[in-house]
Order: structure tokens, then C-alpha cells, then sequence
């Protein structure tokens, strides 16, 4: 059970993939809560791929 | 988030036979042929003429496709791989010998059918993608997509970036966001989706 019930924005969650650091309140969500846990996974994926396909930036 | 509920898509398109989504399909996925068709091994002059050979097939065969069976991008690679097959039995026919590339591509392993398909995949994903970004930067503000490349493709920090373009760090993520969508749903267009590679490791469970 997520400890907070609200899921983050995306936008949230895209900080974290792309390498903040969590919140408390974000990283007990995220243990409670296997969607979000696959939302910041996709996220990390997408930015993974974008960095393969464009590195250093998009010309 | 697909843009595919308002705007007819390439794919759709196509099965419609609209001229205007064919340009921008045959604009697309020749490229994507070409460089398959090159990893393969063949000339370019052989390359372009298997892509026509492709593209005959494909408007024969284009209202057979079911979207809820295969990805596009699965259904085509079937097409393009059967017409490489064609082509190299012509060839082979026409050397009366079965050897070297010719041998090859007529009695693939199943390792080297799925290393030819994996190869497929990522040419395709990339190419797709990197349309994306450019239908993307196009469509929205500079300072969006400025927020979206510098933190997600340069890796700048978020505080630098919001320095730059004078907003809160936070909304350098929002904007960045937004734009991710963006090109998710152009990708969606192609039924390709840039998380392919996490969808891959949920299913094996890791």
C-alpha cells in the first residue's frame, strides 16, 4: 500500500529518472507502489534511449 | 497521450491509400529499408530495387494488416525479409550456385533469423525516434525544448537550465515532460515505442 495514495506527476518522477534525488515522501510512494515503480522505469528507459540515439544532444 | 485519437496516423494512413501519408511514409521507412538492406549486404542499386520490390508488396498487402495482431514494424520486416529472400533466390538462380551471402540468406539458423530481426528493430527504433525529435523541435517553444535537450539529452543540471531560460528548476521538468510526450506520441504513430528495451526486461521478469 503506497504510503502517500496521490501518484506523482510525471514530471516528478522524470526528475528522478533523469538522476535527482527523491524526496522522502517520493521514495516511500515509490515502495509501496509497483505502478509508479514502472512509470519511473519507463522513464529511465526513454531517457536511456534518447541518449543512444542522440548523444551529446540532438543536431 | 497519442496523437493517434485527433490525427489520422502514417500507418493508418497508408491503409487508406492517402497520398499525403504516403509521401511522409515513403520518406520514413526508406531510409529505414536502405540501411537494413545494406547491413545485409547488398549494393545500394540492389538496396533501391529491393525497396520498390518492398513497397509493390506492401500496397498489395497493406489492407490485410491487423494492428491488434502485430506491430507494424513486425508485419513489414516479414514483408521486407521475404522479398531479401526473393531477391537472393533470383541471385542465386541467376549464379546457379548456393554459396557465400546467396547460401546464407536462404538457409538462415533460427540464432541468425532473430540476430537479423533484433538488427531490424533497432535500425527501426532509432530512425523512428530521431524523426520524432525533429517533428517534435519544430512543434514546440524553444525554451521547451531547450528544458527537454539540455536535462534529458546533455545531462545539464536542471538548475543551470532554469537559469538559462529563466524558470523555476521545477519547470524545466514539466517542460521536459511535455515534450517527452510529444515524442512518445509521434513514436506511437509508428507503433514504435521508445520504452521497448524496459517492456523487454518486465516480460523476463528482471
Amino acid at each position: 500500500m503506497p504510503s502517500s495514495l496521490t501518484c506523482p506527476e510525471e514530471a516528478e518522477l522524470l526528475a528522478v529518472a533523469a538522476g535527482e534525488e527523491a524526496s522522502n515522501e517520493l521514495r516511500m510512494h515509490l515502495a509501496g507502489c509497483p505502478l509508479c515503480r514502472e512509470r519511473l522505469g519507463r522513464l529511465a528507459a526513454d531517457i536511456a534511449m534518447l541518449k543512444q540515439v542522440s548523444p551529446g544532444g540532438f543536431a | 497521450m497519442s496523437s493517434t485519437n485527433t490525427q489520422l496516423s502514417v500507418i493508418d494512413g497508408v491503409c487508406r491509400q492517402d497520398a499525403q501519408r504516403w509521401r511522409e511514409f515513403d520518406a520514413i521507412y526508406r531510409p529505414i529499408l536502405r540501411a537494413f538492406l545494406r547491413n545485409r549486404g547488398l549494393r545500394d542499386s540492389e538496396a533501391s530495387d529491393v525497396i520498390q520490390d518492398v513497397f509493390v508488396k506492401l500496397l498489395g498487402k497493406i489492407d490485410t494488416y491487423d494492428r491488434t495482431k502485430c506491430r507494424f514494424r513486425t508485419w513489414l520486416f516479414t514483408i521486407a525479409q521475404r522479398t531479401l529472400i526473393d531477391h537472393a533466390r533470383r541471385r542465386a538462380s541467376h549464379d546457379k550456385a548456393l554459396q557465400g551471402w546467396a547460401a546464407q540468406m536462404l538457409k538462415p539458423s533460427p540464432s541468425d533469423s532473430a540476430k537479423v530481426e533484433q538488427e531490424w528493430t533497432v535500425i527501426h527504433r532509432a530512425k523512428i525516434l530521431k524523426h520524432a525529435l525533429r517533428v517534435v523541435r519544430a512543434q514546440v517553444s524553444s525554451r521547451a525544448w531547450a528544458c527537454f535537450e539540455h536535462r534529458l539529452l546533455k545531462d545539464r543540471p536542471a538548475a543551470d537550465i532554469a537559469r538559462d531560460v529563466k524558470i523555476e528548476p521545477n519547470a524545466v521538468y514539466v517542460n521536459a515532460c511535455r515534450v517527452l510526450k510529444l515524442v512518445r506520441s509521434v513514436c506511437d504513430e509508428f507503433d514504435e515505442d521508445m520504452s521497448h528495451a524496459f517492456e523487454s526486461d518486465m516480460s523476463r521478469g528482471s
